[in-house]
């Protein structure tokens, strides 16, 4: 498994674009060679870089742990098809049917629940759900999600925040809040 | 004289960390348990680029290196009520010697949402709005939203940015879930924000102190995203006109500009990879203002394949072209139409750009980006007054390190 997981980094393309780079780069040599240098010196440290991050990446492991979604306990939504979660997770909706606001927590876009989340419930990229926010954050046409550091920090927030929505994983004790089914 | 330039220099430096200081201070506020400043969402960017050029400038001296390239936001949005919602940004932008220098108001909307269900919405804004066009024009200042650290020249041209970014006007938008996918709709009618480098941008370049009255933008646009994020496509539509008056002297006369613009914008991504292009189609045309009529028919696009390494690192390599006449590719018409005085070489720029990015955290990124030019269209005469020594092939190369909240 290890060794496989070697061969195909030798493989991976952007190695390709690495040595076209430094390929580039020399040929510009004759014209600019403070340019050339930097770019050299940049991508041969950043490569190596990236040999060091894959690699602890591999190492991480996956535990697929399961998700559950959770909510103030007087919020109304019996049934929560997998559109209507996306809409709420990217911020397009603000409103519950009753009429009360939506206010969606989430962890660190690098949270491993965070992923496992995106991965398994929302079936969304990372990337996707972040462009999304990004846009209402930057654009002033809406607003992004409250984070939280950690998943006590999560159950703490949303058993306190009348209409809050989010996510945690399968059997950490979530007594104060309510589990919502998705259909 | 040198003392002096030193001294803005310092000056600047100081007013970039009074902005890393800000930043920094407000982003302990933003956490979800400290609840300072009641409702208000506040959230903020800033990114120091440094620019290197064989030849030719762009942004600053940048044959000798410039740094005279960053960006800083700080914005506010609160929710007054259930469906009103106001939110303004102000915007520290530095393009080499392009203006405005200094801070401006970049955004202030309100936002009027009549319908809110979770299949559907729409709403009305107003205010400066940020015009919808293409995927990326609305968070185009913002480092970590962009796909990498110049966008496609031709079609987000930095030295045009003021026709194209944000206007003064009012807005009506809507979003229907539908098909496995969400379909979004936003469009505007209003004022363009403009400065006086924009008039000579919009003559082409051609130096002038004249002035452009009664300009209106209508822009629109249509994306269909499907739910999963896996494929999304756009249609948008930038109509712009306005009435030019020369200066006394100049050998213009007055009359009307008009520019449309019709762009496709398309992005697939499957597993590790994501393929981005859009084409873009743009009509100038000048009525009277060079004697007789003048239509110039040009086109723009790029196609972007990206890699995502990991969580952290990604790479990229860009084709981008752009075409000041479509049907006069190598600019020999161009260059005739001047007599001679502008080189062919000013019509069109072919660019091959490769990138690599570094994101260890939502806040930081970092980036690298190399690209080999052919051609000048979108190389600004305000960096390179001489057009005679502008040279066609050229490299940039780009460093840029940007961080938010």
């Amino acid at each position: 498994m290890e060794s496989q997981q070697y061969i195909r980094l030798y493989f991976r393309p952007l190695y390709f674009v690495q040595t076209a780079l430094i390929g580039l780069s020399l040929m510009s040599m004759s014209k600019n060679s403070l340019t050339t240098i930097i770019a050299f010196l940049a991508f041969f440290l950043l490569s190596i870089n990236i040999c060091v991050a894959e690699n602890t990446r591999l190492n991480e492991g996956d535990a697929q742990a399961q998700q559950l979604i959770i909510a103030h306990p007087e919020v109304e939504a019996p049934a929560l098809n997998l559109n209507e979660l996306r809409s709420i997770f990217s911020m397009r909706a603000r409103l519950w049917p009753d009429g009360s606001p939506i206010t969606v927590v989430v962890l660190g876009d690098q949270h491993r629940t965070h992923r496992q989340f995106l991965t398994n419930t929302l079936k969304m990229l990372p990337h996707q759900l972040r462009r999304h926010w990004d846009r209402y954050i930057y654009s002033g046409i809406g607003q992004g999600p409250i984070q939280v550091n950690n998943q006590e920090q999560m159950i703490r927030f949303i058993s306190t925040t009348p209409g809050a929505i989010g996510y945690i994983n399968t059997g950490v004790p979530h007594e104060q809040v309510q589990t919502l089914e998705l259909h | 004289m040198s003392r002096c330039k030193r001294l803005n220099s310092i000056k600047q430096k100081l007013r970039q960390l009074l902005c890393v200081g800000c930043a920094i201070i407000f982003s302990s506020f933003s956490s979800a348990e400290n609840h300072f400043l009641g409702e208000i969402d506040w959230h903020g960017f800033i990114s120091q680029s440094y620019v290197n050029t064989n030849q030719n400038e762009f942004m600053g001296t940048s044959t000798d290196g410039s740094w005279d390239a960053n960006e800083a936001g700080l914005n506010a949005s609160w929710r007054a009520t259930n469906n009103l919602q106001l939110a303004a940004q102000a915007l520290y932008k530095r393009t080499g010697n392009a203006k405005p220098k200094g801070t401006r108001l970049d955004y202030a909307i309100i936002d009027w949402r009549i319908q809110d269900r979770l299949e559907y919405g729409m709403g009305l804004r107003a205010g400066r709005l940020k015009n919808p066009y293409g995927f990326f024009n609305e968070t185009r200042d913002v480092a970590a939203t962009r796909p990498s650290i110049l966008l496609a020249e031709g079609i987000y041209l930095s030295y045009l940015r003021e026709l194209i970014h944000s206007s003064d006007s009012l807005g009506a938008y809507g979003h229907l879930s539908t098909l496995n996918g969400t379909l979004s709709f936003d469009t505007i009618f209003g004022k363009p924000i403009f400065n006086s480098g924009s008039v000579r941008s919009l003559l082409g370049g051609t130096p002038t102190n004249g002035t452009v009255n009664n300009e209106q933008a209508s822009i629109s646009r249509l994306i269909y995203e499907h739910g999963s994020g896996a494929w999304r496509a756009a249609l948008s539509y930038t109509d712009f006109k306005a009435e030019f008056e020369p200066a006394s002297g100049e050998p213009y006369q007055a009359g009307d500009i008009k520019v449309n613009q019709l762009m496709v914008s398309a992005e697939f991504n499957w597993r590790e990879w994501q393929l981005l292009s859009e084409y873009q189609w743009r009509t100038i045309h000048y009525l009277d203002i060079f004697g007789s009529d003048v239509k110039n028919k040009g086109i723009a696009y790029y196609v972007q394949l990206g890699y995502q390494y990991s969580a952290e690192w990604s790479a990229f390599i860009r084709k981008d072209d752009t075409y000041t006449d479509a049907s006069d590719k190598d600019g020999k018409a161009y260059t005739a139409r001047f007599g001679g005085a502008r080189p062919a070489h000013n019509a069109f720029a072919k660019n091959i750009v490769y990138g690599l990015r570094y994101e260890p955290s939502f806040a930081w990124s970092f980036s690298a980006e190399y690209h080999r030019v052919n051609g000048t269209t979108w190389l600004p005469d305000l960096e390179n007054p001489v057009v005679s020594e502008q040279q066609q092939y050229w490299n940039l190369f780009l460093l840029q390190g940007a961080y938010r909240f």
